[in-house]
């Protein structure tokens, strides 16, 4: 009984202590929380996006895809987060200060020593881009972690916005924004409406031929994925007049089979390969289905009309050139 | 120094309790302390105490330090701590309450049921971002009803249990997957999820988590003294006086809630739930009295260190922070089982 | 003072115990005996409120027991069940546990509890266990560390659901006569005894029970002369009066 209540009053002063110092890491904890939503609405008057509240007719407001009204004055310093953007960035007349890797390869883009390079487009460092100092930020609505960044980016008072582009028309209509904040009215016709007309009359031409059925594949090192009309290119190929025999048969996304290719006989297949490793993409493809002794019997492969197409104006998004997509295509498909 | 063999076979461990709980509480304060403060120095721009001293009072508003430090680093060290906590003091309530040393909120599935509901209600409403803590919390906690049902049913025994939640878990993990073979669009990133990533979260949007873990570590740290009673057995307890179907029930809604709001702006963050009370226990003793406090103190501590480590480790690329816990926690996995089969034996 | 009356009940709503009617007094160390089966620990945990009885009542000092809260019926009953879970604490700590339905919302123990342990303690002859794990403890050792919770916990009434069960047999005496001390305390003793050498030996009085009916209560000489034993289990009894005490010896029956 002794012993207890000894050691009982040596552990009750000690109870106090550590309750203090409980209630004290809960008070910094608030206080973090605090701080944190407090900071939110101090910078956010202190974005340097708007401080240049100036006369200049430079002041555009769209909606991007997420929904957030963007004011955007002219912006200097631009960070694009994903390599089709860049481009599109360019053919607007911006100038970048920051894009991710992909913007390196595919994209033909004059990147110079002063851009940063940011590293991988899934995951960018948000620290990273933050020091850069940028005035507009271009994401891509696509990537669920974009979206996240944007959110994030915006809360710390910076100007960024998502974007979706997958088929022609989403292009102009980003094309048309961003040159909205460049300024640059001329770029928008030459490689927005100029590129529109040229795919129009393309698409002309083929009116009244006879639709070929096509296959389409998209192939990588480590297997392929069969590509329906709402892919980029498969948009391209319906546009023309070409029926895609993934749109009637879904099967054909999840399992292509010989036999299957074999039922539908396609009068065109396409292949367009991704990746670093083209050679190993297209040894698979190869095995799969080239080595296959039936191959020879398809009807594609008797007329010469097996091709594979160049990756830069079908796996990446052609921009400008999306009009040379569109003649390849047409050419392919129906000579002309 | 450690032998190789002593580490796995936990010869140290009468050495640790020599000084007691109160000490090592306050150790594991201490380590939090530094590891938040490193944890919102460094990054790829270092912000020294005196640039976070011009920031926290106001002076420096607008420099890129002030918007990271705000910005980025400082909701990110909350979310550490807050999930690290979180998921500790689950893992504490459920192996507690299940008397179980080897179950987790991981293992009895309710990590796997909060990303459940929070993917189904990322495809059916994809633009309410505010709906994802709720759905992630609705999952956490029906699954742990379930599996509580399962286990209070049978009178099950552990091994039962711990099948019931691997069963229960692998059927949810089957349907994100579905939801991922049928929806591909909407998870581009969802491997991200599936790990356990804190990049770019926001003050906003770990408002309502927050609220929900601050609750429910606040209500754990009431039970801990009717987590002890439960371990003397489901008779003992029900014989002290306590009402043992309530007790459960209440407690396993608190590790649901904790879990399920680590969940919704964590992805699924394992290990902490299983691994922490176990290394805290090593230190403080089996009382749940210590171990609720030292969990809050050492999974903060834990994750705000690994997320640190994701941080700093490739800079500027980051890992996610699943991986680094996986690879520090895993070992100490191993090291748990080959202890555990001694404690069996005795 | 318990008592039962007409009680019945079991699991999942089958009886397994049927209309046992009984009265325990205070000082006294009633044995339940009979054979598998036939419902002496259902018995316990229908008495410990662990089960439901589907009829019949139960009475302490003339109240009926579920009447009262949880807290009020643990300050008045304490079960030792058979199954037992050997948690990671320390003895000190278990018999502290043994103070549960006494203490106040801030769960802390005041003077009065640990002045109760240290008298259970005393009592059960394990102050020197005080800090010493359990896990560390021999099952002799444990189960009176097992006791001196209950002993703790300060009931009138102290249910022990075969507390022999996988102790050695001086530790079977040891733990008897302990349960046999708790007379003076005044303690209603209830104990579910598998072994009938010990029951006829330190009861007061036995409740012979065969498939969940009451055969026969009373005694130890009572029930030895009755013959129910016999009948109940197929065996043969007989008493053997020696300097030391009275033996009871067992041999199967005889095939006639």
């Amino acid at each position: 009984m002794k012993i207890f209540s000894k050691s009982r009053r040596l552990r009750v002063k000690k109870e106090w202590l550590f309750r203090a110092l409980a209630c004290g890491l809960c008070g910094i904890l608030s206080a973090g929380l605090l701080v944190s939503c407090v900071g939110t609405r101090q910078v956010s008057a202190g974005s340097p996006g708007s401080a240049v509240r100036s006369s200049s007719a430079e002041k555009t407001t769209f909606t991007d895809a997420v929904g957030n009204r963007v004011t955007a004055t002219s912006a200097k310093r631009v960070i694009a987060l994903m390599g089709s953007f860049a481009e599109t960035w360019t053919d607007a007349g911006g100038t970048l200060i920051g894009v991710t890797k992909d913007a390196y390869s595919g994209h033909h883009l004059n990147l110079g020593k002063t851009v940063a390079n940011l590293g991988s487009y899934t995951n960018p460092s948000m620290e990273q881009i933050i020091s850069l100092k940028p005035d507009f930020v271009i994401l891509s609505v696509d990537t669920p972690q974009h979206v996240k960044l944007c959110k994030a980016l915006r809360e710390a008072g910076l100007n960024a916005a998502c974007f979706h582009m997958e088929t022609f028309v989403d292009y102009l209509k980003v094309l048309k924004n961003f040159t909205q904040i460049t300024g640059r009215e001329d770029l928008y016709r030459k490689n927005g409406l100029a590129v529109q007309e040229q795919i129009h009359q393309i698409i002309a031409g083929t009116k009244g031929k006879k639709s070929p059925t096509v296959l389409f594949i998209r192939a990588y090192s480590t297997g392929y994925d069969v590509m329906n009309s709402s892919t980029m290119t498969g948009a391209m190929l319906k546009d023309l007049g070409a029926v895609n025999i993934a749109d009637s048969d879904r099967g054909l996304l999840h399992d292509l089979s010989m036999d299957a290719i074999l039922q539908h006989n396609p009068d065109d297949i396409l292949v367009v390969v991704m990746g670093a490793d083209e050679k190993k993409a297209l040894t698979l493809i190869h095995q799969q289905f080239q080595s296959n002794p039936a191959w020879e019997g398809l009807k594609a492969v008797q007329n010469h009309r097996y091709a594979v197409i160049p990756k830069d104006l079908f796996h990446y998004k052609p921009n400008a050139r999306w009009g040379e997509s569109y003649a390849y295509l047409s050419k392919l498909l129906y000579g002309s | 120094m450690h032998t190789f063999q002593s580490f796995f076979m936990g010869a140290d461990r009468p050495k640790f309790r020599r000084r007691g709980a109160r000490f090592w509480l306050l150790a594991f304060l201490l380590f939090l302390a530094v590891a938040a403060a490193l944890d919102l120095m460094l990054g790829s721009a270092v912000i020294s105490p005196a640039q976070l001293v011009r920031i926290v009072s106001g002076a420096d508003r607008s420099s890129p330090a002030c918007r990271i430090f705000l910005y980025v680093r400082l909701p990110r060290a909350l979310a550490a701590m807050l999930a690290g906590s979180a998921l500790a003091v689950a893992g504490a309530i459920i192996q507690a309450v299940l008397n179980n040393a080897l179950a987790s909120p991981n293992i009895i599935g309710i990590n796997a049921g909060a990303g459940f509901t929070t993917m189904l209600c990322m495809v059916l409403f994809p633009a309410q971002a505010w709906l994802l803590p709720p759905a992630a919390f609705l999952g956490a906690l029906f699954t742990a009803l379930t599996v509580s049902a399962i286990a209070l049913r049978i009178s099950a025994s552990k091994i039962t249990i711990i099948l019931a939640g691997v069963a229960i878990s692998s059927i949810l993990m089957a349907g994100i997957d579905a939801i991922k073979e049928f929806f591909p669009d909407v998870l581009v990133g969802s491997s991200t999820y599936m790990m356990g990533g804190l990049s770019y979260v926001t003050a906003d949007g770990l408002r309502f988590a927050s609220i929900y873990i601050v609750i429910g570590l606040a209500l754990a740290v009431l039970l801990r003294y009717e987590m002890n009673v439960l371990s003397l057995g489901e008779d003992s307890a029900h014989s002290l006086g306590m009402n043992v179907g309530a007790y459960r029930f209440i407690l396993l809604m608190i590790a649901a809630v904790l879990a399920g709001g680590a969940v919704s702006f964590a992805g699924l963050l394992g290990f902490v739930g299983l691994i922490v009370p176990h290394a805290v226990r090593f230190f403080v003793g089996e009382d749940n009295r210590k171990v609720i406090p030292a969990c809050i103190l050492a999974g903060a501590a834990f994750v705000t260190v690994c997320d640190l480590l994701a941080r700093l480790i490739f800079a500027p690329f980051e890992l996610p922070v699943g991986i680094v816990m996986s690879f520090l926690g895993g070992p100490f996995f191993i090291r748990l089982l080959l202890t555990k089969r001694r404690h069996l034996h005795a | 003072m318990l008592e039962l009356w007409h009680l019945s009940g079991g699991y999942r709503g089958e009886d397994k115990v049927k209309e046992i009617s009984a009265r325990f007094r205070e000082g006294e160390v009633t044995a339940v005996v009979g054979p598998n089966g036939c419902g002496k620990s259902t018995l316990l945990k229908l008495i410990v409120r662990l089960l439901k009885p589907t009829s019949g009542k139960i009475l302490l000092e003339g109240v009926d027991a579920a009447s009262l809260t949880r807290r009020e019926f643990a300050r008045k009953v304490s079960f030792l069940p058979q199954a037992r879970a050997v948690p990671h604490m320390s003895a000190g700590a278990l018999v502290l546990h043994g103070r549960y339905p006494y203490l106040s919302y801030s769960r802390r123990y005041s003077k009065k509890d640990f002045e109760a342990v240290e008298d259970a303690l005393a009592a059960t002859g394990t102050e020197k266990f005080r800090d010493i794990p359990l896990e560390s403890l021999s099952g002799g050792e444990r189960q009176k560390v097992y006791l001196a919770m209950l002993i703790a916990q300060d009931t009138d009434v102290v249910l022990l659901d075969e507390p022999t069960t996988y102790l050695d047999i001086s530790r079977q005496f040891e733990l008897m006569s302990l349960i046999g001390t708790l007379r003076q305390r005044r303690k209603t003793v209830v104990a579910v005894l598998h072994d009938l050498g010990l029951a006829l030996r330190y009861a007061d009085r036995i409740l012979v029970l065969e498939h969940g009916k009451l055969r026969a209560c009373g005694s130890p000489d009572d029930i030895y002369h009755s013959g129910t034993i016999d009948c109940v289990f197929q065996i043969h009894t007989r008493r053997i009066s020696s300097p030391a005490g009275v033996e009871y010896v067992f041999s199967p029956e005889r095939s006639s």
